[in-house]
């Protein structure tokens, strides 16, 4: 992979050296004016951007994909694995750390995902869609069938502990949140860091044209196949955050409408800016529990037409706002 | 409804009207199939199905194999 040094692929990289500090302080000002605005903010709100974050992770890892030209369909099934990893572990091995459980979920999620890794690395556009979507459908229905996992029901996830301590009643939510989005911030550098490695900016030379990459000396089903378990392992970290949050999970976490709304933001925020994906991933959350307060059945309606408004000004996401275009 | 025939027409290879006619026919039977000797792989039979199909023709039944354009 060495044999293709970043500059001869055509993506240029201006200053990246300079600018890494600058991305670094920011993420990290963000995370902590949000730990600290977590303070003060009301319930419902924490728990809304817990949920955005924790979703917005498995959005992240679509969006890795999203950078090589290809959609995944069936992110539900890492967010189950990493979901009810998080669970299993913690009913049944009594495993308590919060910390511990997310990184557990992340892992698992990327075991279970590493041998399809491979197979699905040959495929393009909507079969690679539709075959992670088989593969999220089919962890479905073993989900739903397996009553040692709860069955349809699913089954209930206790009070994590963090660092030894048991969480009280009044701080419980916050410092889930404050986990979240220091996790998420976390994920997200990394992220970025590996968007700007070589084999982060061969992913976008893939997009542009395969064939010139394989004949550049670069491996294109190698690249995929990296950012799908990558991607596996964002999204395992995120079920994990979701089910802990939420404190229940049922097999719905890998049905294919779940998986629809992490390409719903991923396709929200384009695949730009890794900010995006989390701005897109709360706008959806507020949508939806706005309209679904206010306008409980019509819901859907507001979501279609908030993201038709999106295709329509915004093409290429809502991080075409502030990230400049590199490639043509 | 979507997803079905979504599957229909992955199988029988994108374009194909022979392809899409096949494709219902092997998505049909499998599920039936499925239905009436194993209902507890009913959800899933499809999506079997429509994998091991791509896993020997990546693009479906009837997709005729083309030149990469550079």
């Amino acid at each position: 992979m060495s044999a293709v040094p970043a500059s001869s692929l055509p993506v240029s990289t201006p200053a990246r050296g300079s600018s890494v500090g600058r991305v670094l302080a920011l993420g990290v000002a963000c995370a902590v004016a949000l730990a600290v605005g977590g303070l003060f903010m009301p319930k419902w709100l924490t728990f809304l951007i817990t949920m955005a974050a924790a979703n917005g992770l498995v959005s992240l890892g679509i969006v890795v994909l999203m950078r090589g030209g290809v959609v995944p369909f069936g992110q539900g099934m890492v967010f189950a694995v990493g979901g009810y990893t998080a669970a299993l572990a913690f009913n049944k091995l009594g495993v308590t750390d919060a910390l511990v459980l997310a990184v557990m979920g992340g892992v698992l999620a990327t075991l279970v995902a590493a041998p399809f890794a491979p197979l699905l690395s040959r495929y393009r556009g909507i079969f690679f869609a539709m075959l992670t979507l088989a593969l999220s459908m089919v962890t479905y229905g073993l989900l739903m069938k397996l009553d040692v996992l709860g069955g349809s029901d699913g089954f209930n996830i206790g009070r994590p502990t963090l660092f030894g301590q048991s969480l009280p009643d009044a701080r419980v939510g916050y410092i889930i949140y404050v986990l979240t989005v220091l996790l998420a911030t976390a994920m997200a550098l990394l992220a970025r860091v590996y968007f700007d490695s070589t084999r982060g900016l061969i992913t976008l030379a893939v997009r542009e044209n395969e064939l010139r990459v394989e004949y550049l000396g670069g491996s294109v089903r190698q690249a995929m196949a990296i950012n799908f378990v990558l991607a596996a392992f964002s999204g395992g970290v995120g079920g994990a955050l979701a089910v802990m949050a939420l404190g229940h999970i049922d097999p719905n976490f890998s049905y294919w409408t779940t998986s629809g709304e992490f390409v719903f933001v991923a396709i929200l925020a384009g695949w730009h800016s890794i900010a995006a994906v989390f701005v897109a991933s709360t706008v959806l959350e507020v949508v939806r529990s706005f309209s679904s307060s206010y306008f409980p059945n019509t819901w859907q309606l507001a979501l279609g037409l908030f993201l038709l408004f999106v295709i329509r000004f915004l093409p290429k996401g809502i991080g075409s706002l502030w990230v400049k275009e590199h490639t043509r | 409804v979507i997803i079905v025939s979504f599957a229909v027409v992955i199988i029988g290879g994108l374009g194909s009207i022979p392809g899409a006619a096949v494709g219902a026919l092997i998505v049909g039977l499998a599920r039936s199939l499925a239905v009436h000797t194993a209902p507890v792989a009913e959800l899933f039979s499809i999506y079997i199905v429509m994998a091991i199909v791509l896993m020997f023709r990546p693009e479906g039944l009837f997709q005729r194999t083309q030149a990469r354009k550079i």
